[in-house]
């Protein structure tokens, strides 16, 4: 028995020292990965050592010593181990510092320097302090939070205040569980009047704005030179400056000419900052060749330094959910105020649109409406976000679209709109429509499928609009739309018919015939018209226009009937596909 | 003896008189509805129930201090201020006199006054390829429930839904009708329906 155990333990003797062997090798290997990896890290971090040094110098003021000695205090505590960088979503890189040893503020539970770095230069820096209610230490995924205006701010709970290089605090936030509860921030008393200076002074006031919307202000301190108020606060107003996502501190960046990246694909996004610090978002049309502006962030910084550039609703003091619509290069833009990084976000009202549209909840929805829906979002020049456009966009652009296949309260209907609550509208497209269950299982055509989705569409969007002046205080909700204004506004509305169909039939049957051309095209403008007509047979503006019997009414509805049955009717047949 | 034909008698003539007031409603109705639209030619036989234009009412009244923008299950289609003759303790009276109104009877030709509007079953009107939907096509056709009198007899409710014949509908309606009784005329007052859903 011994004898024919001896070879096996020395076989497990053998395999012991290989993989020993093995593993050493493996091990010395990962050693020299590490020792590789740490050089590098070492070598970055002395190249962002030496921007932030350079960056520091850069903010001698006129060689105030007291400034000098807060400058001087931020270049001691920097360590080469202790620097991290993220890549924000627009494109800046935030570089952190990890510090607790920066003079008058080790009472914090945390401090953090950091430098907001675009095409490689160092454009802004702030001191970062945190004053915890509960544990926390994620600190700079929080500050990353905060720069990309993520939803989430990771439960947080305390008090996270920027102050500007000088030691000056400039905005402060205090959250609950993540939420918001009141933001202060250096600002003038009347805004309006900043450029206004009595005497060439201004007046500066920590205003502190509670989500609840009241808002408390006491006096900080007089500015009389554009040195002195770069010092307090986060300003400097001579010449054009630059800004980002957050407020701080302020330095010129590049004049030269936008660079755009060599060949693009389609829907490439380009992000740049232009020379008077507006955050420039532009997406690339492959069809047209051009990089369409889709966002602008402003934050208080460059609006202050450009104040006539820009509406007045956007200095005055901004509650937490302030939106404010302004035309930049043609466009209009909807922006809204992220008290967090005290920055305006502006999105063009085509990028709204195409998110209500790409945000539209289909996933119980009949394979065939689907295919039509899909077919729709995705037309170039009609496509249904236009209907959102059209007109212009409730201010509020976050409404939500469910689109669902079931019963209706009517057998014979095809499809209703619902509003469930504010923002939020159901559209249930009739399963015996669609089935063709009245028709003898006989399915109607998309074409017929895609009109019925228009029209729904519409009248989600007035439901959005209504929203808007009720519940969001849109005054301008209205503007375009004379029906819903007299219902709900002044309320002396006396058409025949309800006003959602009344100011459909007023502005928006062009433009449904032209989504159906572009739907499917190659048949006759007559056709799309009636398509479109077709939608609002049985109104009493319908029976009023056409009369029954009328040459144009038995068109219109041959039409309609040959494309919801699939079959034809007098001298229309059906054009559609058999929706399947 | 003489008693019970007198109290027979009274009970034929109140039922007489109240019957007398809902076909009179009924016709005034219809005679403004198909003013209104004149493609209405088919009634649907089996009358809607009753009690639907008062629950419909009810919740229109309980929801009459909603801000708009908040959720209003039925609101009056005139714009405000509203009227409101029926209050909540005259809802519960009218629903506890009504609740026993079961399944209506069928309706009949001689309901509706003068009238060449044709009844029909609601099989054949679902049906596109019915001998009647082909006969009717385009055309619009109606469904109501009987009416609901208050006990002054002022005022009278009733539900009513319009359809097209031969073909899907784009615009089905149904909606609450409030009349008012104005010098032995039936005159709408005010109509409701669920400002939530359009179709």
């Amino acid at each position: 028995m011994k004898t024919t155990k001896q070879p096996n333990n020395q076989i497990r003797l053998y395999v012991s020292i290989l993989a020993v062997l093995l593993i050493s090798i493996v091990m010395t290997n990962c050693q020299t990965e590490e020792d590789l990896i740490k050089e590098q890290d070492t070598a970055t971090a002395l190249i962002y050592k030496e921007q932030i040094t350079a960056f520091l110098g850069t903010l001698n003021l006129g060689g105030d010593k007291s400034q000098n000695k807060k400058i001087d205090e931020l270049l001691q505590v920097l360590d080469n181990a202790s620097i991290s960088t993220i890549d924000l979503k627009s494109t800046e890189k935030l570089i952190i510092v990890k510090t607790n040893s920066l003079k008058d503020f080790e009472t914090n539970d945390a401090v953090r320097l950091i430098f907001v770095q675009y095409q490689n230069k160092i454009f802004r820096s702030n001191i970062v302090t945190f004053n915890n209610s509960s544990d926390f230490n994620d600190y700079d995924a929080l500050l990353q939070a905060i720069f990309d205006r993520k939803a989430t701010k990771y439960h947080y709970s305390g008090t996270i205040k920027f102050h500007n290089p000088y030691q000056a605090g400039i905005l402060e936030l205090n959250y609950q569980q993540g939420e918001l509860v009141w933001q202060g921030a250096v600002r003038n008393k009347n805004k309006q009047k900043a450029n206004q200076k009595s005497n060439g002074c201004t007046d500066w006031y920590w205003v502190t704005t509670y989500s609840d919307g009241h808002v408390k202000q006491e006096y900080l301190y007089t500015t009389c030179s554009c040195e002195e108020e770069a010092y307090r606060t986060a300003n400097y107003c001579g010449g054009g400056g630059s800004g980002g996502s957050s407020s701080g501190n302020n330095a010129s960046t590049s004049t030269q000419p936008i660079q755009y990246p060599e060949n693009p694909v389609d829907n490439q996004l380009f992000v740049y900052i232009d020379n008077d610090g507006q955050m420039i978002e532009r997406k690339y049309n492959s069809a047209t060749a051009t990089w369409v502006i889709t966002s602008i962030t402003l934050s208080e910084v460059v609006i202050n330094n450009n104040r006539e550039n820009y509406n007045t609703e956007f200095y005055m003091i901004p509650d937490f959910n302030a939106k404010v619509k302004q035309n930049f290069f043609g466009i209009d833009f909807i922006f809204t105020y992220d008290p967090a990084s005290a920055s305006w976000e502006g999105q063009s009202e085509e990028a709204i649109a195409d998110a209500i549209e790409d945000k539209i909840d289909d996933s119980e929805l009949d394979p065939c409406t689907k295919e039509v829906l899909d077919k729709l979002k995705t037309l170039s020049q009609n496509d249904i976000a236009s209907i959102f456009e059209k007109f212009g966009i409730p201010e509020n652009g976050t409404y939500n679209i469910k689109m669902v296949s079931g019963p209706l309260n009517s057998s014979v209907a095809t499809a209703h709109t619902k509003w469930i609550s504010k923002n939020n509208y159901l559209i249930t497209v009739s399963d015996s429509y669609t089935k063709g269950t009245a028709n003898y299982q006989k399915p109607p055509t998309d074409l017929a499928v895609a009109a019925v989705i228009v029209h729904e569409l519409i009248h989600a969007h007035f439901f959005a609009l209504f929203d808007d002046f009720h519940n969001n205080g849109n005054v301008c909700a209205y503007d375009s739309f004379d029906c819903l204004y007299e219902k709900f506004v002044s309320k002396n509305y006396t058409g025949p018919i309800d006003e959602q169909h009344a100011q459909m039939f007023d502005n928006y049957v062009p433009k449904m015939a032209a989504i159906l051309q572009e739907f499917k095209p190659g048949l006759s403008s007559q056709f799309y018209e009636d398509l479109a007509m077709s939608t609002m047979v049985d109104l009493q503006y319908f029976n009023d226009r056409f009369p029954k019997g009328s040459l144009d009414r038995v068109r219109i509805e041959n039409t309609r009937y040959s494309e919801d049955l699939n079959i034809p009717k007098g001298d229309a047949t059906p054009k559609g596909s058999p929706c399947n | 003896m003489k008693i019970t034909i007198c109290l027979i008698s009274s009970i034929l003539l109140i039922s007489c008189s109240t019957s007398k007031i809902e076909k009179n409603v009924l016709n005034d109705f219809l005679k403004n509805q198909l003013t209104k639209s004149p493609y209405i030619k088919v009634v649907v036989k089996e009358p809607l129930q009753t009690l639907l234009s008062l629950e419909c009412y009810e919740k229109a009244y309980q929801d009459r201090n909603i801000r708009l923008g908040d959720m209003i299950r039925i609101r009056p289609e005139s714009n405000p201020p509203f009227i409101w003759p029926i209050d909540s303790s005259g809802i519960i009276k009218l629903k506890e006199k009504y609740k026993k109104d079961t399944i209506s009877p069928w309706w009949h030709k001689n309901d509706f006054q003068g009238s060449k509007l044709k009844l029909a079953n609601g099989k054949a009107i679902r049906d596109f390829k019915s001998r009647l939907s082909l006969r009717y096509f385009g055309d619009e056709g109606i469904t109501f429930s009987k009416p609901i009198i208050t006990a002054d007899k002022k005022f009278a409710l009733l539900f009513f839904k319009t359809f097209t014949l031969g073909k899907y509908s784009t615009h089905p309606m149904q909606k609450a009708i409030l009349m008012e009784n104005k010098e032995g005329s039936w005159r709408i007052k005010e109509i409701y329906d669920d400002p939530n859903v359009i179709n």
